[in-house]
């Protein structure tokens, strides 16, 4: 009777065993996320650069500099494509996502300017490796406007700037409110946010005027982006850009949206 | 064949995976807080408290009466001017500021009566399990030091004042609880759960 309880408390034991090895499993599985991210930055006449955010759950060479060759940023099939010159790692801090305990990276890309728009639909992140391991991994849309004869905040002065975030998106511009206050009389032609976000405004100020810019994209975190305003004064064209704002921060959510989030196994040799 | 059993056991916790909860409570300090239909902790009457106390008085062998007065209410806020630059002088400035964020805890708390709340630094959490019978779940610790820093150039005329400065959006859950054990009151207060979601920032310019 006592043989026949010990056998089966053993294997009640060895059950939670499997239950908790099964249950931690993934946690030992080298895991990398991105998530789909507009990164819509301003390139001035030297160079632009792109924070690129990275989630892994455990230390890993992608996060060691001196493993790595170069990166790029490229769309799926290299038409488009940029090679960082410089590049930096930062471990940002820890973050819990869909029950995935996970070490947040910076990935810092500073590239020469390209003095012309640029943009990328489908954004991938290559990083290859010393030991010519390549690796790619989506990362959203890259657009990096071109911020051609900034005349900063000389004709104009943007006294309010501030943006509102899509309801029930998980970070996604809705809204940028801009407040131009001329120095001179000048003609707003447009608005820029990004290469797909571009308003036309046509108007000449002599007054302080507030525009109120709705953005079109959605199902993307959007909370970072450059402002280019474009006018003529005289008979010149230029540009008065703030290079990049933060217009919001996502502290928690309702529901950690899954759709924004690819995850990527690495492999062994990771 | 019982050190067998010892070495089983052993390897249970060995495969069990380890949770730490941790709040942090400041929300008391933002310059504003306006909450849509419904009421802060700090608004409830004594007549009010009288009420909802009827609620939380049936005696149990252990653990947590709860009595919910307002769950998720969504609320908005203003915390703070991250800087205000003055330029007081007779030439424009160019001007780049550099945020490091400070992040806090994604859920702040708060209690009266005699539920009481631990004091260990800043982090904070309802002691007696109070957490865990509301269900709420706080940011690992080590997620409240995030290192990144974002940058932003601007432009100040002589006689004008930048100012940046955060507001957002959150909820609250508050309520009156009551703790027993053998049938012995121990604990009886409100308590109060701030959640916030979104944190906005504004840039404007004024003159001096």
């Amino acid at each position: 009777m006592r043989k026949i309880a010990n056998i089966l408390i053993i294997g009640l034991i060895v059950v939670m065993i499997f239950v908790n090895y099964k249950a931690n499993i993934i946690s030992h599985t080298k895991l990398l996320m991105t998530q789909n991210t507009f990164y819509a930055v301003a390139q001035n006449d030297e160079q632009f650069s792109l924070n690129i955010e990275m989630f892994l759950n455990q230390k890993n060479i992608l996060t060691d500099k001196k493993a790595i060759a170069y990166m790029y940023v490229s769309d799926i099939d290299n038409q488009k494509k940029i090679e960082a010159n410089q590049f930096e790692i930062n471990y940002l801090t820890n973050k819990t996502i869909l029950g995935q305990k996970y070490q947040k990276y910076s990935y810092n890309l500073i590239f020469k300017s390209l003095k012309g728009d640029f943009y990328i639909e489908k954004a991938y992140l290559t990083i290859v490796l010393k030991n010519d391991e390549v690796k790619q991994f989506k990362i959203g849309k890259v657009s990096a406007l071109y911020m051609f004869n900034d005349e900063a905040e000389s004709h104009l002065l943007v006294n309010t700037l501030f943006g509102t975030k899509k309801e029930h998106s998980f970070g996604c511009l809705d809204t940028v409110t801009v407040l131009i206050k001329p120095k001179v009389n000048v003609k707003i032609l447009r608005i820029k946010l990004n290469y797909q976000d571009i308003y036309d405004i046509n108007e000449v100020i002599s007054d302080e005027k507030e525009f109120v810019i709705h953005v079109k994209q959605s199902g993307i975190i959007y909370q970072k982006s450059s402002v280019l305003i474009e006018y003529i004064y005289g008979l010149q064209t230029y540009t008065t850009t703030i290079e990049q704002f933060l217009f919001f921060d996502i502290i928690s959510s309702d529901a950690e949206n899954g759709g924004i989030n690819h995850i990527y196994e690495l492999n062994r040799t990771n | 064949m019982k050190k067998l059993l010892c070495v089983l056991l052993l390897m249970i916790f060995a495969t069990s995976a380890d949770l730490n909860f941790l709040a942090d409570n400041d929300y008391q300090n933002f310059q504003e807080i306006e909450v849509y239909d419904g009421k802060l902790l700090s608004q409830f009457t004594s007549a009010e408290y009288k009420t909802y106390y009827k609620k939380i008085k049936k005696r149990r062998f252990s653990g947590w009466n709860i009595h919910k007065v307002n769950e998720d209410v969504h609320v908005s806020y203003k915390t703070e001017t991250l800087f205000s630059y003055y330029n007081d002088g007779t030439t424009a400035i160019d001007y780049e500021y550099e945020y490091e964020k400070k992040k806090s805890s994604n859920i702040n708390i708060t209690s009266t009566g005699s539920i009481s709340v631990s004091a260990t630094g800043t982090i904070k959490k309802f002691k007696g399990g109070l957490d865990t019978s509301l269900k709420i779940t706080y940011e690992d610790k080590s997620s409240l030091n995030e290192k990144e820093a974002w940058k932003t150039k601007m432009h100040v005329d002589p006689g004008t004042q930048a100012n940046l400065y955060t507001y957002g959006e959150g909820k609250i859950s508050n309520g009156v609880a009551s703790r027993y054990f053998f049938w012995i009151l121990l604990d009886k207060g409100g308590y109060e759960v701030f959640s916030v979601t979104t944190q906005y920032y504004r840039l404007e310019k004024t003159s001096i």
